[in-house]
């Protein structure tokens, strides 16, 4: 029974994370082929080595309707350490890699892939995470390191067949590390985003036979300490059989809450904060006035005013695409309609009160 | 023996309980604030280099390319040079997490750093790098804000101008909103540096700790240099002019960081008529012709400073129930007085107040300088009726948001609360053209508990002698006048707990 109770602090589990943590650093190469962990690059589909693990997310972020292909590799006879709210601990020499593609047909969100435009890397050196993007070239045969970053123009008809074009935006390595951060005082670490029990905690999609991703990753002997039960899970913000407030708040927490939490910058200087788990309404918005929005709250006095969208600066900011007023600050070209309107319906359902 | 324990009983509850709530909501109401470990040393990237490798990069225009590749895998203690001429970006000039770099350019003239095609980015940000220093260059065209520091320390920003091609017309309130933005930074040294055409600010020092400011120039911009949040805060000789409001020094409710130890001395703060051209935010509140506002801010001495020309008025005195929300609950620092303010020594050109809001006053977009107009209107109708002329709004406006509570509504709304509680003292202000009289408001009296004052409600106000203007020769019953203090002095700036370069 002891025992059992020290299970419930899970790193204590009965099987220990081999994190190799002497693990040497892993060379930066200038192509994403000479890397090895795609057996096959082709034009409509990459395939990893059969180490790689795919995973998805409960609800992803949003970045610009572009599809992703988010792959963890870890080193040989190594796995990653459960942590019930933080992200898992992943050795030395772990790569997590995200590849972006254009969806086939833009206008109507649909189809398999179009143009493939980068694969994101976080490379766990002994250092610390290292992040940089890898630019496809114009035949998806192979992707060039991009430091700086790109500007890749997309044009595509809309469904009323008007010509629509945007700018998709491949982050350099400080924008990396502007959302992929975590704070001790003043210094800064990078740290990944997703891979989290409340964002994993699903069942896994790529495989005929359905298991949760959590269980697959353990039975592949890649996760120790996954405890048997009271894993937290987020919703699918799109799964409209769920709660709206569960939605909303899911979506929030991976969207913003990288930045809009206690130990980032958009916590440390607004006091919002958009955890899943923050349980204090005035600080995820309620009745709140900005911290430092400038012009950027579009003239409304409060973050979230219950009952009233239109009046709350956190649906404005997420609607606009306004540069000096648009959330997230990088990330987004444009506006995700589903996603704003739900924080809409989310604000809407609260019982309207007004602001004092 | 039972009798007695009930006595005891009731007695406590009607005596002790009361007493108990009171202590509490007393003790409540005092002001927390955050104790600092500050360093001993301002160690620039000079000095933080000196002993480590340090290399120097130079680039040209035509290798903006490479030069972003260099700044996104930056080692430390790197001094980048930038040629002169035009440096086009498509992107953010940005370090991030990396200690010991300069930035610098061959004169705030000749390197230009363009970011008109950047996309939705500040011009140059910094992020978790301590020892930066930036020198000798030009922003333009930022989407956002021109030079954005975030979260570092020890961070030089010399002889620098950041500016927007839009100077006229609808063009303008696309500009970026900051011109320069240090915001939780320790130990900054902001010099030099011009900005101008910025659409929320032009020189901003916000959630800062130990800020040295001078000798910049803020004109064209909404508000021209703004402190916030800021402990340890040393501001002077700059020139604060053309812009809609001059100088504000305030605190945000909710925010950590309670300001306090702030000198501002030796600046010049005037003109500042430009018509708003904010597009949205609080800022665009601001009439236009406020030369200073002091909203929520304590323990400040303003000195040596010339004022005048302001057409609404010379200096504002608000306490952030009026500026930023009247609830409570949402100051849980408690930092919504302004109060401790050591006006002293100033010089007053005159010409202020003779126009508020320029005489286009817009009650949706500018509700206080509204205010403003109507009450220092109804004084003149009031000072008429005794054979006085009219006279300009005071060089001082005081919105007399004083605290006081009572034990059932802990409001300053709710009782006008006669006297100089906020520590409101000046002192020989009477070395320009013009002997400045101070404007009391008297707010909570004005509103009389209605949420908004009416025609009734301020003339009533002034006729009973709540709102009203004090000029040089009064004597406030509750002591002194506006030249010797209402009934106070005493501010001492503690001084910077560090030592910055070149002082």
């Amino acid at each position: 029974m002891i025992s059992f109770l020290v299970c419930l602090n899970t790193a204590n589990c009965s099987s220990k994370a081999n994190l190799n943590l002497d693990g040497k650093a892993i060379k930066v190469h200038d192509k994403i082929s000479q890397y090895g962990l795609f057996t096959e690059i082709k034009s409509e589909s990459l395939t990893s080595v059969s180490t790689g693990i795919p995973y998805d997310l409960n609800t992803p972020l949003f970045s610009d309707y572009t599809r992703k292909d988010r792959i963890i590799f870890l080193p040989d006879g190594t796995n990653m350490a459960y942590n019930s709210e933080k992200e898992f601990e992943l050795p030395i020499g772990s790569i997590i890699a995200k590849t972006f593609s254009l969806p086939e047909n833009f206008a109507t969100k649909s189809g398999k892939y179009g143009k493939r435009l980068e694969t994101r890397l976080l490379i766990h050196q002994p250092q610390g995470w290292f992040a940089v993007s890898y630019l496809w070239n114009e035949l998806n045969t192979d992707a060039e390191i991009a430091y700086a970053g790109e500007s890749i123009p997309v044009v595509y008809k809309d469904e009323s067949g008007n010509k629509q074009s945007f700018n998709y935006s491949v982050p350099s390595r400080n924008q990396c590390a502007s959302c992929h951060q975590a704070y001790e005082g003043r210094s800064q670490s990078i740290v990944p985003i997703g891979i989290k029990a409340r964002h994993l905690n699903k069942d896994y999609s790529f495989s005929a036979d359905k298991v949760n991703q959590l269980e697959y990753m353990e039975s592949k002997k890649a996760l120790v300490g996954l405890p048997s039960f009271g894993i937290p899970k987020l919703a699918d913000a799109s799964n409209t059989n769920e709660s709206i407030n569960d939605r909303a708040r899911a979506y929030l927490d991976i969207n913003c809450a990288h930045c809009h939490q206690a130990s980032a910058a958009g916590g440390i200087n607004s006091k919002l904060i958009l955890s899943y788990n923050e349980s204090d309404s005035s600080l995820f918005g309620v009745c709140k006035t900005p911290g430092s929005a400038g012009k950027g709250g579009g003239g409304l006095r409060f973050d979230v005013v219950p009952g009233k969208p239109l009046e709350s600066i956190l649906h404005y900011r997420m609607a606009t695409t306004d540069p000096g007023a648009m959330m997230p600050q990088i990330g987004r070209a444009l506006t995700h309609v589903e996603g704003v309107d739900l924080i809409y319906k989310w604000i809407e359902a609260m019982e309207s009160k007004s602001c004092p | 023996m039972k009798n007695v324990n009930r006595k005891l009983l009731v007695i406590g509850t009607i005596v002790l309980l009361p007493i108990l709530y009171i202590t509490f909501l007393y003790l409540s109401r005092m002001e927390k604030r955050t104790d600092l470990v500050f360093p001993k040393t301002f160690s620039s990237s000079e000095i933080y280099c000196n002993d480590k490798q340090s290399k120097k990069l130079k680039f040209t225009p035509a290798q903006t390319k490479e030069l972003q590749t260099v700044l996104n895998s930056l080692e430390e203690c790197t001094t980048v040079e930038l040629t002169a001429g035009t440096f086009v970006f498509n992107n953010s000039v940005s370090i991030s997490s990396v200690n010991g770099i300069t930035l610098k350019g061959a004169g705030k003239k000749a390197t230009i750093l363009k970011f008109v095609e950047a996309g939705n980015v500040n011009g140059v940000d910094v992020e978790a790098s301590n020892s930066f220093t930036i020198r000798d260059l030009k922003i333009l065209d930022s989407p956002k804000n021109g030079l954005e520091i975030r979260l570092s320390e020890n961070i030089i920003i010399d002889n620098i101008e950041v500016t927007w091609s839009a100077t006229s017309g609808e063009d303008m309130k696309k500009n970026g909103a900051y011109g320069v933005y240090p915001v939780n930074v320790v130990n900054v040294l902001l010099q030099n540096t011009d900005t101008f055409y910025a659409s929320d600010a032009g020189l901003y020092v916000g959630q800062c700790i130990n800020a040295l400011v001078r000798y910049n120039r803020a004109e064209y911009n909404v508000m021209g240099l703004e402190i916030e949040n800021t402990i340890n805060a040393d501001v002077y000789e700059n020139i604060v002019t053309n812009n809609t409001g001059g100088f504000l020094a305030y605190d945000l409710n909710k925010n950590t960081i309670v300001s306090r130890n702030i000198r501002v001395y030796k600046n010049k703060i005037m003109n500042n008529n430009n018509p708003n051209f904010a597009s949205t935010g609080i800022v665009k509140t601001v009439p236009a012709g406020i030369g200073m506002v002091l909203t929520s801010i304590r323990d400040i001495e303003i000195y040596d400073n010339e004022f005048g020309s302001n057409n609404s008025t010379d200096i504002g005195i608000v306490s952030g129930l009026v500026s930023e929300t009247p609830n409570f609950s949402e100051w849980p620092m408690n930092n919504w007085r302004a109060y401790n303010i050591y006006l002293h020594d100033n010089s007053f050109g005159g010409g202020s107040g003779s126009a508020v809001d320029n005489g286009k006053t817009n009650v949706t977009d500018r509700p206080l300088g509204v205010l403003v107009k109507l009450v220092n209107d109804a004084v003149n109708t009031f000072n008429a009726s005794k054979g006085l002329k009219p006279e300009p709004v005071p060089n001082i406006m005081y919105d007399g948001v004083e605290p006081g509570f009572t034990i059932l509504a802990m409001t300053t709304w709710f009782g006008n609360n006669p006297g100089n509680h906020n520590n409101i003292c000046l002192k020989n202000n009477n070395k320009g053209k013009e002997d400045p009289s101070i404007f009391d408001i008297n707010l909570p009296a004005l509103l009389n508990n209605s949420e908004d004052p009416t025609d009734e409600s301020i003339k009533a106000s002034v006729e009973a002698g709540y709102t009203r203007v004090y000029k040089i020769s009064d004597t406030p019953s509750y002591g002194g006048s506006p030249n010797n203090g209402f009934d106070c002095e005493g501010f001492k700036f503690e001084g910077m707990p560090i030592e910055f370069p070149g002082t």
